[in-house]
């Protein structure tokens, strides 16, 4: 075990302007830390803030204050480029609506993050092929996402969004769309990479997707409860 | 009437949409107006006299002659008669020959231009003065042909209009002429029936007499020198005509072969005549425009499928509640037509503002110009062509909208494949790219081509050069010593007044736009019977080469000795050196002028450089340069070179020079030597500059297209933009995706744009001066160019893409 943690919140804030002089609060005073291997589950009401954590953990956002250590990497102090450059070496993304993009195949879509990263064409076809099998989607490689229901769609993104070898995925209601049974799939398939080794961040609605995980973090309006 | 009240709320409800769709049409079809006025004044409308289409001229042809670079020429007094008795296709013929001549007896003597006619142009043309009368048959006999109709503008100009002109005696060239009509305004023929240069008609006609031949010319077949015009019979057609006339010339070949062996006769159309000379320049300026339409077309088809996106909802809507593809279709169409009428009404106001533009840079020598304005013809054509715009631009979106699957749509909501539709604004986008790049290499070729022509040395320096022409009247200077002496103490004058260099005359200055052509033989070569040798003759006072500073090469130049009762002698170019005594010094050599009075060997004493005498593209020819002194011209062109001062300003004092040697001479054609060569060139300016203006606008256009085609497509990939994004695409990843997106659709244009000027530039070899119509600079820098401009179009919205906020990209999902 590191004595530090994968990743480290204190103080943090997120504010929009709400007209002169205004500033609505989307999360307050944020102090969280996460070890390397857990599996959270964030939870919490409707616009609670939930996203927006996600977001800023994930290096989307970075109008926010306070400090953010990701693997003892001080994030407040990078400039924009090197929070990509850090994002692409230690983050995976998986969306509640999948976000595969409608005009590229399965295989293409599994490239994307390797294309934007230093890989070669052969390590790439030799990554991509791997996770299909990993997957089991070989099936479906020259499908396009409208073509695959959605539980398959979201196995393609899980793929994709592990496939550069993360340290972290952040999921945010992955199986928001799903029938039970398929977010039972997706809920294991989270366990199993877990176990593997993977840090894994959700934000789900479901008290039973979050006893997949190891740790519930509530969230109330921007604070996180204690 | 539904449709329409609702095409024009659709209109009204998206404001900017709608005004940059009619500023882009306005340009195109302002372009095609304006360009169409010219069009139809110089080429299509009608010549301004009735029946003009049965006028036509009688030109003879000679193979010799055609080799001396006149491929149509005049006819003899002789031959002329015998046409009028004995061709049965004309209703009338007619000659006219250039006159210029020197008003006196008034506050200040003046040089006009004119013309002498046959007594029955005016009726073979079908006008009438609109004061006095024409002239009547029998005028046209010596003796009784001192008559003159004047123009209205001279009438206006000099007489105030005053009416009691009829029957009043002027003085022309020092005899006493009758007028006895006027003319209607404009009326000035023969100008702008493209005549050619050397038949020496003015630039404007003002005074018209009748023409009565001497005795000597009456007889003689081989003076050619008369222009004839003849009015077709309703009933015969002009290849009957000229099948007639071909007759003709075979007969008069075999009657009198000294003089007509050889000769044929060739029927031109006056109408063909006019347009000649700008025919070529006005196809390729038309082209232009009409590309620029086209452009303008693939842009506003572009924004309309754009739109056609946003509204796949209203349309869905329409035919759920019953519409027919068909009657969305015509609904989509009558917006574009609309859309294209809007366009075609501010177009007008472009094309009349434009059309001021392009008459204020046209060359003068345009033929026909002052006709140019845009009348009913013209918002006719403006209509049309705006209802075509309508439906060109409008009829792929408004099919490719129309075909929404009914299902598909209510499903899918807003997104679903846009595939198709993207191929079509890109192929749009292509061929934008493709015109444009076209335009601009032609416009490329034409600026090579004048900046080649920039770089022309013309042989004489024109800088500091004032220039006037002096014709002086038979009275009393029929006498060629009194013409020589009085040249000779006008330049002697003018030269000792303060400011001038030096001064000098000749009978045609370089560029003045004046011919002699003649043929010599060489002492000891004796002619061969085929062989035409021929050269341009100059004679010029002993300061010419000072005072132009061309260089003598070799030899001396003429001095005040070369007079009259000295040897005969000439100065010939390097031209002719080379052509006709290679390797050896032509110095000392002698040959004869065929046409010179007193048939004498002359003996050449220098050589000087080259001069490009009749324009500065074309490679000059032999010349030979005799002394004024011994031939005794009645008009010459005096130069005088400043010493530094503006040239224009020492006019007073040689004016009075010349009015305290004789007060009853006038100046004409003053210009400087610069004006001249500006003028010379100013029809490739003309064509270069409009080119260049259209292709300007056309790379405007495209650069456009190119922007509006990418800003929306960033627009419609925002999502996908934030996906990349959150797996990884770095800011550069996002440009790149987006510049490569333009710059695939702006090369690919480029190519095929390359091929089609490969293929069209062809067409403009007539325009251009030392450059190949596939010039590899100007096919290789135009390409750079467009892509680096494109490159920047592209810049813009990539930029936008590559500032996309993921957060928000995903959020509104
Ligand atoms: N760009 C923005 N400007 C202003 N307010 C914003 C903006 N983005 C988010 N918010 C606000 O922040 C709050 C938190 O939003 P967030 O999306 O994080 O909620 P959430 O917890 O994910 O909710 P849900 O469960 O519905 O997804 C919301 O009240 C939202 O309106
Ligand atoms: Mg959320």
């Amino acid at each position: 075990m590191k004595l530090d943690p994968l990743i480290k919140l204190s103080h943090v804030e997120r504010s929009y302007p709400l007209g002169k002089q205004q500033f609505f609060y989307v999360l307050r005073d944020i102090n969280l830390e996460v070890e390397e291997g857990d599996f959270v589950s964030v939870m919490g009401p409707s616009g609670a803030g939930k996203s927006t954590l996600l977001h800023l953990l994930g290096m989307h956002d970075f109008g926010w204050t306070g400090e953010y250590y990701l693997d003892e990497t001080a994030v407040h102090r990078l400039k924009p480029k090197e929070r990509t450059q850090l994002r692409n070496e230690q983050i995976g993304f998986v969306f509640q609506n999948y976000n595969l993009l409608d005009d590229l195949t399965v295989y293409e879509n599994l490239d994307i993050p390797l294309s934007y990263r230093r890989y070669s064409k052969s390590e790439r076809t030799a990554l991509v092929a791997d996770t299909l099998d990993r997957f089991s989607i070989v099936a479906k490689k020259d499908l396009y996402p409208r073509q695959l229901s959605g539980g398959q769609q979201q196995l393609v993104s899980i793929a994709r969004a592990i496939i550069a070898k993360p340290k972290l995925i952040l999921a945010d209601e992955p199986t928001g769309n799903l029938h039970s049974s398929q977010a039972e799939e997706i809920m294991k398939l989270f366990q199993r990479l877990n176990s593997e080794g993977t840090t894994i961040i959700q934000v789900t609605h479901s008290e039973t997707n979050a006893a997949y995980g190891n740790r519930t973090i509530q969230l109330r309006d921007g604070w996180i409860l204690k | 009437m539904h449709d329409l009240r609702f095409a024009f709320r659709q209109l009204i409800k998206s404001p900017s949409f709608t005004a940059i769709a009619v500023i882009a049409l306005a340009l195109g079809i302002g372009a095609n107006t304006a360009m169409f006025s010219v069009v139809n004044a110089i080429l299509l409308r009608p010549l301004p006299f009735p029946q003009s289409d049965r006028l036509t001229v009688i030109w003879q042809t000679n193979p010799e002659v055609t080799k001396m670079g006149f491929p149509l020429a005049p006819t003899s007094v002789p031959d002329f008669k015998d046409w009028r008795a004995q061709a049965k296709s004309f209703e009338a013929v007619s000659a006219i020959e250039g006159w210029s001549t020197n008003l006196t007896g008034v506050a200040e003597a003046e040089r006009l231009d004119g013309a002498r006619v046959s007594a029955n142009l005016f009726s073979l043309l079908r006008v009438q003065p609109i004061l006095g009368r024409a002239f009547v048959a029998g005028e046209d006999e010596r003796g009784r042909n001192q008559v003159v109709i004047l123009s209205y503008e001279l009438w206006q100009r000099r007489f105030g209009g005053d009416r009691s002109i009829i029957g009043r005696k002027l003085t022309l060239d020092q005899e006493p002429y009758t007028v006895v009509g006027v003319m209607a305004r404009g009326f000035d023929f023969p100008s702008d029936t493209g005549m050619p240069a050397y038949m020496t008609f003015g630039p404007r006609a003002e005074v018209w007499a009748p023409f009565a031949p001497s005795e000597g010319r009456e007889k003689n077949r081989g003076a050619h020198n008369l222009a004839v015009i003849g009015r077709l019979k309703p009933s015969v057609s002009l290849t009957t005509a000229q099948a007639e006339m071909n007759t003709l010339a075979a007969r008069f070949a075999q009657q009198y072969p000294d003089s007509n062996k050889d000769w044929g006769i060739q029927l031109v159309s006056l109408q063909k005549q006019a347009a000649a000379g700008s025919e070529r320049t006005l196809s390729v300026l038309m082209a232009a425009v009409g590309c620029i339409l086209l452009i303008a077309c693939a842009n506003v088809a572009n924004l309309l499928l754009a739109r056609g996106l946003g509204r796949q909802k209203e349309i869905a809507i329409r035919r759920a509640l019953g519409a027919s593809r068909m009657r969305i279709v015509r609904q989509l169409l009558t917006e574009s037509v609309l859309l294209a009428l809007a366009g075609g009404l501010l177009g007008i106001l472009f094309a009349v503002l434009g059309s001021d533009l392009l008459l204020a840079i046209a060359p003068k020598n345009l033929p026909r110009l002052s006709e140019v304005r845009i009348d009913a013809g013209v918002l006719l054509f403006t209509l049309l062509v705006s209802l075509v715009t309508g439906l060109l631009f409008g009829v792929a979106p408004a099919l490719q909208s129309s075909r929404i699957g009914l299902s598909e749509k209510l499903k899918e909501g807003n997104r679903g494949s846009t595939a198709g539709h993207a191929r079509l604004r890109n192929g749009l986008i292509v061929s934008e790219v493709a015109l444009a790049l076209m335009l601009l290499i032609a416009a490329g070729l034409l600026i090579e081509s004048f900046a080649q022509l920039a770089r022309v040395r013309p042989g004489f320096n024109p800088e500091s050069v004032l220039t006037f022409n002096i014709a002086l009247p038979d009275n009393p200077y029929r006498d060629e010593s009194k013409a020589a002496a009085f040249f000779d103490s006008v330049v002697r004058r003018i030269e000792n007044l303060p400011g001038v260099k030096s001064a000098a005359a000749g009978n045609i200055l370089p560029l003045s736009g004046g011919e002699e052509v003649d043929g010599f033989e060489i002492e000891g070569r004796p002619l061969k019977p085929d062989v035409l040798q021929t050269a341009n003759f100059r004679w010029v006072t002993p300061d010419y080469f000072k005072t132009l500073q061309i260089p003598l090469q070799r030899g001396r130049t003429f001095n005040e000795h070369d007079r009259k009762d000295a040897p005969e002698v000439a100065i010939i170019d390097e031209t002719m050196a080379r052509l006709y005594f290679p390797g050896v010094n032509p110095i000392g050599q002698r040959f004869k002028a065929t046409n010179e009075k007193k048939s004498v060997f002359r003996e050449i004493v220098g050589v000087v450089g080259d001069v490009r005498h009749t324009s500065l593209e074309a490679k000059p020819g032999p010349h030979i340069y005799l002394p004024e002194a011994q031939a005794g011209q009645q008009s010459m062109m005096v130069a005088v070179r400043s010493a530094g001062a503006e040239p224009a300003a020492l006019l007073q004092m040689v004016r009075r020079e010349i009015a305290t040697v004789d007060p009853n001479v006038p100046l004409a054609d003053i210009r400087t030597m610069q004006e001249m060569v500006a003028s010379s060139v100013a029809p490739w300016r003309f064509t270069m500059a409009l080119l260049s203006v259209f292709a300007g606008v056309a790379l405007l256009l495209a650069s456009l297209g190119i922007y509006g085609v990418l800003a929306y497509s960033v627009n419609q990939r925002r999502r996908e933009i934030g996906i990349r994004m959150s797996l990884g695409a770095q800011r550069r990843d996002v440009l790149q995706l987006f510049l490569s997106q333009g710059m695939t659709v702006t090369l690919l244009g480029i190519v095929i744009g390359l091929g089609g000027a490969w293929a069209a530039t062809r067409i403009m070899r007539s325009l251009l001066y030392s450059v190949s119509p596939t010039d590899p600079l100007v096919f290789l820098s135009v390409p750079l160019v467009f892509a680096a401009i494109a490159l920047l179009a592209s810049l813009l919205p990539a930029r936008k893409a590559a500032a996309v906020n993921p957060v928000i990209a995903l959020r509104n999902e």
